[in-house]
């Protein structure tokens, strides 16, 4: 096999945790998603649910093929086809990847330090993730075993800190455009999850089988309720209307904590935990693209492909957003979403079906 | 020995990382803003100034003026304006420690949101600076001097957070300003500043006061709010912290009592019966006997209860002024609006439409409650007391 290593199921719940808040929560696209008021934390915790049921192909597979990643099995159920399954989804992880380095070095250049060329930033950091990538997948769940809990509790303190700043008014009226924008919006949060695929990437690697369904419970739950954590300091201190106009609503909502005049000024906080998850995220996902790219052509090793990898991740993540607004433009719900949806839910699910009809696993 | 080669090459390469990042700005290459106003200059120019602190004026010894520069520039936009500073000061520009935006009169009647813009979109400016229109030119008012501070930025600060316990002015920073602007329906409330010509030993001084406050139709200024008025403001959104209330002493109606305020609530309770929109305003309030220029002995049940009725009607009679003259100006500043949306979403969309119209028309129910629960650690006024015949 490919990769030795193996994880615990803590170790997965919080690498995949990670990997899907942390450009989300500087970035809270949510609050110009549907239902775009007050309940965007209603869809928040509805999310949990949807998502469990949008990650069910991918339970199925992995209980037809346990031993075997999404790259691997989709040969055995679909032959020819099931390879191009296996190419597209591998483009996706690489677009993924390149998108979370572009969210990473934009932010970087316009909220701190705006005159950095943000090839710098790009450079840095894939150089970083490639040397992490290299180590193998039992470094970085590791690693999220050690950033986790950094990552928590810094929020969790936040939220605390902003407590006398909330307005808890502002979350009513409750339910205002009925039900229908909730789930909307909680169906779009869903398909932003590109960790789905990352699931059916790292299952066979877990170190005890009978606790997949509580990694799907668990990591899921967590990173429903952190969303709420999140989004209620940023829509409380703000305000609906001035919240959703903010880039980086997360960062600005800390910039205004200010406890009795001497603990302020921290959101050189946020920007290390921020720098931390990132390098998570894209570690994870830069990881997932090279396993999958060495299991679709059958080598050996998959760290001969971890530079050329990252050659390519340069480059296109600064192809793909030549500015901010023009990234917006294609992560906004009304792109990404449906973009996001062909691989996270129609191509397993083709795959449930092509392998039941056909008799495999 | 060749294995070693790349590890050195790599150390060599690594060490290129170590001298900083781009955007390094040393502290004595900055001038670092404590305040800064916005006027209008001629043809439709903008004019910046910033007060700058002065690292040195600051620990100098007790006398000779004050910690700050202030330096004014005028351009097309805010920013412009910003920049061509830099052609009288030789550092630059930084905002992180800004306290203090002062807009002036003439720029908040023109409007104030294409003035605000920069402050919400560049990285450097804090959400936390309070602002103030002042009365008259914004300059003026940061070259205006303050006795106990050196640095006027600062004391304008000072001022702004310690005027709360007399409730005579809205506290407002940058956040709470933006949310009211960005409201359909709520106007917005702005404390005002201006310059008082103080004469002493002979010199004339200009001195920095905190005077009425500035009521807003969208984002424009349309008129002032006196002390009182304010207070009738404060006492609907539930923003008093401390203040005094002054009464006519039962029994010697000439003479003054103030009633201080410890604790107050305010409670908004919107309703629409057959299209009809009432609120409810309940406040309550708790206040101690802090002072009296009568003779009487005020600290009997009856004259204490006497007390508490005027008390009551003082704070009615407040909200009822200010109730009565923001919706003659048509300025939901209580935010009646945003409650009845909280409470009726369903009927809110057609009313926000037409809430210019709707607000004038909203019927308010008063009911205060005020008590008064202490008299302070010494009892009956100080007079010789009648011997007893």
């Amino acid at each position: 096999m490919l990769e030795e290593g193996r994880i615990t199921y803590k170790q997965l719940i919080l690498l995949i945790f990670l990997s899907r808040i942390i450009v989300t929560i500087n970035y809270l696209p949510a609050l110009n998603e549907p239902p775009l008021n007050q309940d965007v934390w209603l869809s928040e915790l509805l999310f949990f649910p949807l998502q469990l049921l949008l990650a069910l192909p991918v339970y199925i597979l992995w209980k037809r093929f346990p031993n075997q990643t999404i790259i691997q099995y989709s040969q055995i159920i679909a032959g020819k086809l099931g390879k191009l399954a296996g190419v597209l989804i591998i483009w996706y992880f690489l677009h993924s990847t390149a998108i979370s380095l572009a969210q990473f070095s934009l932010f970087l250049t316009s909220a701190v330090m705006s005159e950095t060329p943000i090839l710098f930033f790009a450079l840095t950091l894939v150089l970083v993730c490639a040397y992490a990538t290299r180590k193998g997948l039992e470094v970085i769940s590791r690693l999220s075993e050690l950033f986790a809990p950094l990552i928590i509790i810094t929020f969790i303190s936040v939220t605390f800190l902003l407590a006398k700043d909330m307005n808890l008014k502002t979350l009513t009226p409750i339910l205002e455009k009925g039900v229908l924008p909730v789930f909307n919006g909680s169906l779009i949060y869903s398909a932003r999850s590109v960790e789905v695929l990352g699931l059916a990437m790292l299952l066979p690697y877990l170190n005890n089988r009978q606790k997949v369904k509580r990694v799907f419970i668990l990591s899921f739950g967590l990173i429903s309720l952190f969303f709420v954590l999140i989004t209620i300091p940023v829509l409380t201190v703000f305000g609906v209307t001035e919240a959703r106009r903010l880039t980086f609503p997360d960062y600005s909502v800390i910039q205004l904590v200010n406890v009795g005049d001497f603990l302020e000024r921290i959101e050189s906080v946020h920007m290390a935990i921020w720098i931390l998850g990132t390098f998570i995220k894209v570690t994870f996902l830069y990881y997932l693209t090279v396993l999958g790219l060495s299991q679709l052509l059958n080598l050996k090793d998959y760290r001969p492909l971890i530079l050329p990898t990252g050659t390519i991740l340069i480059p296109l993540s600064l192809l793909i957003a030549p500015s901010l607004v023009e990234l917006e433009a294609f992560t906004s719900y009304k792109i990404f979403v449906w973009y996001s949806f062909f691989f996270i839910l129609l191509i397993p699910s083709l795959l449930v079906l092509t392998a039941i009809i056909r008799k495999k696993g | 020995m060749k294995k070693l080669i790349p590890i050195y090459i790599f150390c060599i390469l690594l060490s290129s990382m170590l001298t900083g990042c781009w955007n390094r700005r040393e502290i004595d290459t900055l001038a670092i803003v404590q305040a800064l106003g916005i006027d209008r200059a001629e043809d439709d120019q903008v004019s910046f100034s910033a007060q700058i602190l002065k690292p040195s004026q600051v620990k100098a010894s007790e006398k000779g003026g004050t910690g700050v520069w202030v330096v004014t520039s005028t351009g097309e936009t805010v920013f412009d304006a910003i920049r061509n500073a830099a052609l009288k000061t030789d550092r630059k520009l930084f905002f992180p420690h800004n306290k203090v935006i002062i807009l002036s009169e003439e720029t908040a009647k023109a409007g104030i949101t294409p003035l605000l813009d920069f402050l919400r979109r560049d990285n450097e400016p804090r959400r936390l600076a309070y602002v103030f229109i002042a009365r008259g030119k914004a300059k003026d008012i940061l070259v205006g001097e303050h006795e106990q501070e050196k640095i006027p930025g600062k004391a304008i600060e000072t001022l702004a957070k310690t005027s709360v316990i007399t409730s005579h002015l809205p506290k407002r920073d940058l956040k709470d300003l933006l949310e009211t602007l960005g409201s359909k329906t709520s106007s917005s409330v702005v404390p005002g500043i201006k310059i008082q010509k103080k004469i002493e030993n002979g010199t004339s001084k200009e001195v920095v006061v905190l005077d009425d406050t500035a009521i807003f139709k969208k984002d424009k200024l349309i008129g002032w709010f006196d002390h009182t008025e304010t207070r009738g403001l404060l006492w609907v959104l539930g923003e008093i912290k401390s203040g005094i209330i002054v009464v006519k002493s039962p029994k010697e109606e000439t003479k003054n009592v103030s009633l201080e305020i410890i604790k107050t609530s305010t409670q908004l309770k919107p309703e629409i019966t057959e299209g009809k929109l009432t609120i409810t305003v309940q406040v309550k309030e708790e206040g101690n006997l802090a002072e009296q220029m009568s003779e009487v002995d005020l600290t009997k049940p009856d004259t204490f209860a006497e007390l508490e009725k005027r008390q009551t009607t003082v704070i009615k009679e407040e909200i009822q002024a200010t109730l009565t003259k923001s919706q003659a100006w048509g300025v939901d500043i209580f935010k009646f609006g945003e409650e009845f949306h909280r409470k009726y979403p369903q009927e809110w969309p057609k009313l926000e439409k037409n809430w210019d119209e709707e607000f004038p028309k909203v019927e308010v129910n008063l009911e205060v409650v005020a008590r008064l629960s202490r008299v302070g650690i010494s009892t009956t006024p100080m007079k010789p007391e009648e011997s007893n015949k």
